[in-house]
């Protein structure tokens, strides 16, 4: 578990209400069918699930802040790709809108097996926080 | 019968095969047991019929260690006692409320559930209540709202239901009775200031009674029940020393300790993924003809592997509030005024009411182009519209549009949007031999030495809350509810600022089989003693998952029993 820090409420909101990778927020939020296609590489494209990246870099430093051992972004990837269904070769097949559906299974199973890290008080999956601290690096 | 103490004869020894202290709902469920019978029972209450602030004052007292309500705050000291001001919740404690928990220091009952299941049943009746489920399930079935979609594996939903706020004050349901009962006699005015004992300190030989306008007399009689309370059980028992030092069934030093209170703060807010989200099945609501309140709480098979003591979790909406601002408005308030005059409901002022609903709905005038055919908004309003996220478009409209326009907007979309949700956690603390109630030096009007409470709580509660919530937040998440952020550090050495009790004053007399770990056995009969009970929560050995007060009954039915069973 992660130490809380300081993160203010209102950035929190953005950064996570601007992140359509979770089941919920996909399932209910306009910004569903704006889902783009982003050629580059998989930390960019993990980047470009959130819709305000600078807000979801902020979390992300707020994670990185107490799990400084994470803050390779290389070896961030990696760690979110091995978990996701199907690993690199479903992860490099898969379009944009793909993506985020892998990404939000991975979420799902990762609040089910309690793989959660507390940033801020704030309980994310472990997968979320690795997101967010791509977001703040790539 | 009713008779005020203040006319009892100066000096005088009255005699009652059962004498009651404490008229509240513990003295007054089991004075009604002997109605009609040939027993004969005297009823001693500190105050009248009505409140009274001299009366009341002899509960003052001082409080240490975590804070807490001024001591006469909690309680009522008059006919009827404390259920003057009950909430009316209830709920049955569970079967592994009473057992034997290796986590939870000092708990473990001499009782089970199938030992008070009937009282139970008896209970409901006393407290009037209009339903005997207490499944979720079948509340659900029934229900016109929908719980949340928790996996029920780890955290589960709990229904309490709430007796109506007419049907709870004992004085209003029962006095009558009491009044005509030929056998029973209740004293008014008549403050308890000792229990005398024989030289062995064996049998509660009889009381000392004071009133307040100065006149004494004794009451005498073969069983002597005390009822009063939480915290002045025990005072009672410590400040009767006549013949035993440290006060009587304080011979392990026991008596005052364990006090127990269910705190509760609010622990953590979850942000919702869908605002429209609705959790009016969390609120207090009324389902066929019964009023209920649903809350969440960890699964026991979950408690039991995590070595957790119960948490219950009550869930309160935030809206956003410029929204729920528009709601209480006066301009809706007028609004609503002049619905009830159209439809023949109310009277108001048609003409004021009419203008302030108008020249609100007028409001969007000030943003738009003057002279133009149609109403076009200026275009920074536009572009300002444009940038705002549709939550933050919502808050804007009571501005843009004017509270009415605001108003019926969320009232066609059924809700008011969700900005977050409260979650108040109410536990269950580990039973703490420090957490206790001591007496002063200080004596009152009556020369009773007054009351120190010194409420504490410890790490294991801590980290017992700072889990659960770990828990509801993991599920939360999944669930795709939304995300949780806990609201206090497990590390931190104190407590929330926000932590309060619930009035539940619990444990100071506790219930065990050894006398070396509790002041009563499984019949509330004092160790050590052959004629003297305590009745109430005091005699609670763990505080438990549901509210006290029908449990309170139960316990007071099952003595009754008792009673009546050693009379034949």
């Amino acid at each position: 578990m992660i130490v809380p820090t300081p993160i203010s409420r209102r950035r929190f909101l953005v950064g996570v209400l601007g992140f359509g990778a979770t089941t919920a927020f996909i399932g209910t939020r306009p910004w569903r069918a704006l889902v783009r296609t982003v050629d580059g590489t998989l930390a960019e494209r993990f980047a470009a699930l959130f819709t305000r990246r600078e807000s979801a870099g902020a979390v992300g430093h707020a994670y990185l802040a107490h799990a400084p051992e994470e803050a390779s972004l290389s070896e961030l990837v990696d760690a979110i790709v091995a978990r996701l269904p199907g690993g690199r070769a479903a992860v490099l097949g898969a379009d944009q809108a793909e993506l985020r559906r892998l990404v939000a299974a991975r979420i799902d199973e990762d609040f089910a097996q309690e793989r959660v890290v507390e940033v801020a008080g704030w309980l994310l999956s472990s997968t979320e926080a690795r997101l967010y601290a791509v977001a703040a690096l790539a | 019968m009713f008779t005020d103490a203040r006319t009892v004869p100066r000096g005088s020894t009255l005699e009652a095969d059962i004498c009651i202290i404490g008229a509240g709902a513990a003295g007054i469920t089991l004075a009604r047991e002997f109605i009609g019978g040939s027993v004969r029972v005297i009823l001693v209450e500190s105050g009248g019929l009505d409140f009274d602030q001299e009366t009341q004052s002899l509960y003052d007292g001082t409080v240490v260690g975590l804070p807490y309500f001024p001591l006469d705050t909690p309680r009522l000291r008059y006919f009827g006692g404390t259920t003057h001001h009950w909430a009316g919740v209830c709920r049955p404690f569970d079967d592994v409320d009473f057992e034997r928990r290796d986590w939870v220091p000092f708990s473990g009952w001499p009782i089970n559930g199938a030992d008070v299941a009937s009282y139970y049943v008896r209970a409901q009746q006393v407290v009037q209540l209009t339903s005997d489920r207490w499944d979720t399930e079948g509340w659900i079935e029934r229900d016109q709202f929908e719980p949340l979609p928790l996996d029920g594996d780890s955290v589960v939903t709990r229904v309490d239901q709430i007796v109506p706020p007419d049907r709870r004050s004992f004085a209003a349901l029962y006095g009558a009775d009491l009044k005509a009962a030929s056998n029973v006699t209740v004293y008014l005015q008549a403050n308890v200031t000792e229990i005398e004992t024989d030289e062995g300190g064996a049998v509660a030989t009889q009381l000392q009674v004071a009133t307040l306008s100065g006149n004494r007399f004794a009451v005498s009689a073969r069983t002597i029940v005390i009822a009063v309370g939480g915290i002045d059980n025990a005072r009672i028992m410590l400040a009767s020393r006549g013949k035993q030092p440290v006060g009587i069934g304080n011979q392990h030093d026991l008596v005052g300790r364990f006090f127990l209170e269910h705190p509760r703060f609010v622990a953590g807010m979850v942000v919702p993924a869908d605002p429209s989200l609705s959790v009016q099945f969390y609120q207090e609501h009324v389902v066929g003809n019964t009023i209920i309140q649903p809350r969440l709480a960890i699964a026991r098979d979950r408690q039991r592997a995590e070595g957790l003591n119960d948490v219950q979790i009550s869930i309160d909406p935030v809206h956003d509030p410029a929204l729920e601002g528009a709601a209480r408005s006066r301009d809706v308030r007028s609004l609503k005024a002049l619905k009830d005059v159209l439809t023949g409901k109310g009277m108001g002022d048609l003409a004021q009411d009419l203008s302030d609903v108008v020249s609100d709905l007028m409001t969007w005038h000030r943003f738009t182009v003057p002279g133009a055919p149609l109403p076009i908004p200026y275009p920074e309003v536009i572009g300002q519209l444009m940038r705002v996220t549709p939550r933050d478009r919502q808050a804007l409209i009571p501005g843009l549009f004017g509270d009415v326009a605001a108003f019926l907007y969320t009232k066609l979309g059924g809700n008011l949007p969700i900005d977050s949700l409260l979650l108040t956690a109410r536990f269950e603390p580990v039973p703490n031999p420090d957490s206790r109630v001591t007496l002063l030096e200080e004596r009152d009007e009556v020369g009773m030495p007054r009351a120190q409470l010194d409420w504490e709580l410890s790490d294991i509660d801590r980290h017992n809350v700072r889990r659960s919530m770990e828990i509801v937040g993991a599920e939360i998440g999944r669930s795709g509810v939304g995300r949780l952020r806990i609201l206090f550090d497990e590390d931190s050495s104190g407590w929330p600022a926000d932590l309060v009790g619930g009035y539940h004053l619990m444990g100071t007399t506790r219930m065990h089989d050894d006398p070396k770990q509790g002041v009563v056995d499984r019949d509330c009969l004092v160790h050590g003693m052959s004629n003297l009970y305590v009745a109430g929560s005091s005699v609670f050995t763990t505080a438990g998952s549901g509210n006290p007060t029908m449990f309170i009954v139960a316990l007071a039915l099952r003595l009754a029993d008792h009673l009546k069973e050693r009379a034949t």
